[in-house]
């Protein structure tokens, strides 16, 4: 077992509000996790710090045994930290296969007929390639989800993080995207995914971190963690 | 990656960019032809159209494509300009010639302004260039000895025994449309590159475009660069043809930017085509205005109020301009191919197509 993410004693403070407090956790080869916690608990800061979004105040982030807190986000993604954004950050003027195009070329650093072959994969992969000259602007929600999650497969990476991809879909599209993701997951990818709907996360991940306050609150079999007094108390509000 | 995908090819042209850059393509040919006349009234409209395309184009390519509004352009118009007169009174150089070094010198200069504007964003980016062609101006002006004469200004030496008259204003107007031509080419080899799909991704979301691996400061500083190159170029040609030049006009912001950004705002931000058609409306309407014979009569002062305004309207409710709002009704209007379109052959079945692959 070899760690391909790890965040070490990350903390993050804008200003005097403290966001994430000495947080520790790693990710293993070829892993999936979860990551559970109220709306706050510093989830999303801790994926933009994994993904280079802005640096943690102390602490490091290891990828591959590297050291890669100082490094900007375009350099993390080339070296194969993925990521979907919980806010579809698509390229509204630009058709779905151009936009899968960009992180084939830049963040996949292929060229030519490579890059567009590897961008015609992660959007097959996605289900994506029949709206491939469709301008990304006139996409439904579970399109740019899908787009989202096209773009992030183009750059080849080896560690994916999923920002609250299944947000915001009905049922019936929920279940499709998880086979989705289940099958990039089968291919190889370690994943982090946030989430707040939880039988979504416990069909794909073999583990579960559940985050409040910026700290771990508990870490460990997925049932287990979902089970525990420390989840039912931060989401129910009940006595331990 | 784990599948094979299915054989797939990118076609770049289409009919409707064919024809319209054929159409394109006689345009040019028509203002060679307008340029090769002896009319110096015309040969000067030539001449300050293909400056404004130039420029306005290069403004287009900052702030449309990489999100970089300057409203401090008129330093590298004015720096080009003083090239021109350094390299053709100072040294003697040819004054056609003088372009190059003077081109060259606004390249390098664009270097240490992008190191520092580069460290503001947004709005901040754009006061910041602005603070910047000032104190250019301001430098400029404390130069009182020859050949920049201080504030009063001076004139590019131009003996008629070298340079008859007709003939300058011949040969101005044909380096003035080459460079117009070239500003355009540049912009569409580039939009069509690699590189150019970044510019776009940057466009629509510069954060997005980060977290796929483009470089967006690397991206940036290369088109501030090119932007700055032929910016200047463009201010030296402009005073090929005045001759007379002072440092406030040459460095100013309501001689240069301003009617730049209205040709772009009202011809449609973020493309090829908007500056080209908002630097000519901005040229034939200005000709009608101020021609003695027409219905309204406005001085180019009223003229840059009444498109400034007109500007903000279709800032407000038009945002993508003349040619980006036809664009919208007409999706496959384009007369530079530069986007992507996909064709899987295996599933669309079309392989006439195929020998056009890329």
């Amino acid at each position: 077992m070899s760690a391909v993410i790890e965040v070490d004693r990350v903390s993050k403070r804008f200003g005097a509000l403290s966001v994430i407090d000495e947080l520790s956790f790693s990710l293993e080869q070829g892993e999936a996790l979860g990551v559970v916690g109220p709306n706050g608990a510093g989830k999303t800061t801790t994926l933009n710090m994994i993904a280079g979004d802005f640096r943690p105040t102390t602490g490091r982030v290891r990828f591959d045994g590297r050291d890669v807190t100082g490094l900007p986000a375009h350099r993390r993604c080339r070296i194969g930290i993925g990521r979907t954004s919980q806010v579809p950050r698509p390229f509204d003027g630009l058709t779905v296969f151009e936009n899968v195009l960009v992180g084939a070329s830049f963040g996949g650093a292929h060229r030519g007929h490579r890059a567009r072959d590897v961008a015609v994969d992660a959007l097959r992969r996605t289900g994506m390639l029949a709206k491939a000259n469709v301008r990304a602007g006139e996409l439904t929600l579970l399109e740019r989800k899908r787009l989202e999650l096209s773009r992030a497969l183009s750059t080849e990476p080896k560690v994916l993080l999923l920002d609250e991809i299944a947000g915001g879909l009905t049922e019936g599209e929920v279940l499709e995207l998880i086979d989705t993701i289940k099958s990039i997951h089968a291919a190889g990818v370690s994943i982090i995914w946030i989430e707040h709907i939880v039988h979504a996360l416990l069909k794909v991940v073999d583990r579960m971190l559940a985050m409040d306050y910026g700290r771990k609150l508990i870490e460990g079999d997925p049932h287990e963690v979902m089970a525990s007094d420390e989840v039912k108390n931060v989401y129910l509000g009940t006595e331990a | 990656m784990s599948d094979v995908p299915a054989p797939a090819h990118v076609v770049r042209a289409t009919t409707t960019s064919r024809v319209l850059g054929l159409l394109g393509v006689l345009l040019v040919a028509w203002l060679a032809f307008l340029a090769a006349s002896d009319n110096p009234a015309t040969q000067t409209k030539i001449v300050e159209l293909c400056v404004f395309v130039v420029v306005a184009s290069m403004w287009n390519l900052l702030a449309g494509y990489t999100g970089l509004v300057s409203i401090g352009q008129q330093a590298f118009i004015g720096l080009g300009a003083y090239g021109l007169i350094v390299f053709g009174n100072g040294y003697g150089q040819d004054v056609y010639f003088s372009i190059v070094p003077a081109a060259l010198i606004v390249l390098i200069a664009s270097v240490p302004i992008a190191l520092l504007a580069f460290r503001l964003r947004g709005g901040y980016f754009a006061i910041g260039m602005w603070v910047i062609a000032e104190v250019v101006r301001l430098l400029v002006k404390q130069y009182k000895d020859d050949p920049i004469k201080g504030g009063s200004g001076t004139s590019l030496d131009v003996p008629t025994d070298l340079y008859p008259k007709a003939e300058r204003f011949q040969t101005t107007a044909f380096i003035a449309l080459g460079l117009a031509v070239l500003a355009v080419t540049v912009i569409a080899l580039l939009l069509r590159s690699r590189i150019g799909l970044s510019l776009q991704a940057v466009r629509d979301n510069e954060h997005g475009a980060g977290g796929l691996g483009v470089n967006v400061y690397r991206e940036r500083f290369i088109v501030f660069m090119i932007a700055a190159l032929f910016t200047g170029a463009a201010g030296a040609v402009w005073y090929l043809l005045k001759i007379r030049i002072q440092p406030d006009t040459a460095f100013g912001v309501a001689d240069w930017t301003a009617p730049i950004v209205v040709m772009v705002v009202i011809g449609g931000i973020g493309t090829i085509e908007g500056p080209i058609i908002g630097a000519a409306l901005w040229y034939l309407v200005r000709d009608y205005v101020t021609s003695t014979d027409s219905a309204i009569q406005l001085s180019d002062e009223w003229y840059l109020i009444v498109t400034g305004l007109l500007a903000m309207v279709v800032a407000l409710f038009f945002q993508r301009g003349l040619w980006g709002s036809l664009q919208r009704h007409f999706p496959s209007l384009q007369v530079f191919p530069i986007q992507r379109r996909l064709v899987v052959d295996d599933e669309v079945g079309d392989h006439r197509d195929r020998k056009r692959s890329t």
